[in-house]
């Protein structure tokens, strides 16, 4: 194998190794945004209207978190696309 | 159940199934960052396209893996601010606890009596879960000897993170155990807790009480036939202590309680090969966790088939590794991971052990937690 064969392959191994790790991850988040949800919606119609000081926060607090959660989801989504257009690349 | 009290319960049951899920996030996008700085080592100093498109995507998987840390972040300030809420807002601590880890009620073995020195050391708050504070009938066998032979069972809580870590260290190191609770001179206990990773122990003292359904140990000397209390007891009752309640103990991770008893740092991985945790338990204990989404059936080939008529896999759940066994047959070598349960026997659960082959660890398992090399980092 050539020297330039060589970092290719070392190249897409290591890529495949990071599309696995963004795979867990995006499965993670999917799974702890369905778990986020329902109980993010309960809150938001027990106490979202009426909620004041540290209510109010701990019902900001679960939004941002969905919010962040959303945020990674893209985030794994754009470094996928990435990662397969350096694969196609290579 | 008024509607306030079942939101309660519900931001209660959603704490408890973050813990270990966060964790784990956060140990997947560590492991991300990594894995993109190696990849941006290859790509840099690559010419053309290959080199303008590798960096960029190094670019976006470094900002996915810092994206998903934040997440996490963001994941425990909300199930911490939600667990608050419920415990500020539930009636009369009514609101039922759906951690993971949990078992019902121990039967008590010793003589309780009230003891007004429970008055002279700080208690963690107890809940309906936990039962009452009950003084202990006998001091505590705090020996490495003893330590060692005993077997973990935990209590109402789901800190099965915490007790796993406990059996791991009993297991690994049973001196190291016993040095983390002592008996004071005034009939008090201490318990030495480090902060953090590479700072010094600090001690928490508490009376010679616990609730009703704290953890306890199974000790040789009853035949594993009952519980009673013990050092899981007293680490249990400080932990709560340093977070405020043993409903904070729900979901809480044992390579942060691993790291409170020795100092040393300990983290999360995905499972390595069962062959790399048999040389990882030459130096560490190790701590797995089960998938939250595990159907808690009969399961496996090869030696789990055999076992599976006694053996449950208890889903979202910390077990501590006993051993890793090379087993050699006519095809080749194979290799078994026991894992002990934190739970203790149960007539329900089957057996407190499980033996597993490595397919089935790998389908069942999808973290453990383990000190880093060299002390770290993780």
């Amino acid at each position: 194998m050539s020297e330039d064969n060589s970092h290719v392959r070392q190249l897409q191994t290591h890529l495949a190794q990071c599309l696995r790790t963004v795979e867990q991850i995006s499965g993670e988040l999917q799974a702890l945004k369905s778990r986020l949800q329902p109980v993010s919606d309960d809150v938001e119609r027990v106490i979202g209207g009426t909620a004041q000081g540290t209510d109010a926060q701990m019902v900001s607090s679960l939004a941002a978190a969905a919010q962040a959660l959303e945020k990674s989801l893209g985030g794994c989504a754009h470094a996928r696309s990435m990662a397969e257009r350096l694969r196609g690349a290579l | 159940m008024s509607e306030l009290t079942e939101l309660c319960a519900e931001l209660e049951h959603l704490a408890a199934q973050l813990g270990r899920s966060v964790e784990q996030l956060r140990a997947l996008a560590r492991t991300l960052e990594r894995e993109a700085e190696s990849l941006r080592g290859q790509v840099t100093g690559t010419s053309g396209p290959v080199g303008r498109v590798g960096q960029a995507t190094v670019d976006a998987l470094v900002g996915a893996a810092r994206a998903s840390e934040q997440s996490a972040q963001d994941l425990a300030a909300a199930a911490s601010a939600g667990l608050e809420y419920a415990r500020r807002n539930a009636s009369g601590g009514g609101a039922p606890s759906a951690g993971s880890g949990r078992v019902a009620g121990a039967e008590a073995t010793s003589d309780f009596v009230d003891n007004d020195a429970a008055e002279a050391a700080p208690q963690p708050a107890a809940d309906a879960a936990m039962g009452p504070y009950l003084t202990f009938g006998q001091p505590l066998p705090l020996d490495a000897a003893t330590i060692s032979t005993s077997r973990s069972r935990q209590g109402a809580r789901g800190d099965c993170g915490a007790v796993a870590a406990c059996d791991g260290l009993r297991r690994y190191d049973p001196g190291a155990a016993a040095a983390v609770v002592t008996a004071e001179p005034d009939g008090l206990y201490a318990v030495h807790l480090h902060p953090a990773a590479g700072t010094g122990a600090e001690t928490i003292r508490l009376s010679a009480s616990a609730p009703e359904r704290a953890a306890k140990s199974f000790y040789p000397t009853t035949g594993g036939q009952s519980a009673d209390w013990s050092w899981v007891t007293m680490v249990e009752e400080a932990l709560a202590e340093r977070k405020g309640s043993y409903e904070a103990l729900d979901g809480l991770g044992p390579a942060e309680v691993l790291t409170a008893l020795t100092g040393r740092a300990f983290g999360y991985s995905a499972p390595p090969r069962l062959e790399t945790i048999a040389t990882l338990l030459q130096r560490t204990p190790v701590i797995a966790g089960s998938k939250a989404d595990l159907d808690p059936a009969p399961f496996g080939n090869g030696p789990s088939k055999r076992r599976a008529d006694h053996e449950v896999i208890v889903p979202n759940h910390w077990y501590s590794v006993v051993t890793v066994a090379e087993l050699v047959g006519p095809g080749g070598s194979s290799y078994e991971i026991i894992l002990e349960n934190p739970w203790g026997e149960s007539s329900a659960q089957g057996s407190a052990y499980l033996h597993l082959d490595e397919a089935t660890f790998f389908n069942s398992f999808d973290v453990t937690s383990y000190e880093g090399a060299n002390g770290g980092p993780w």
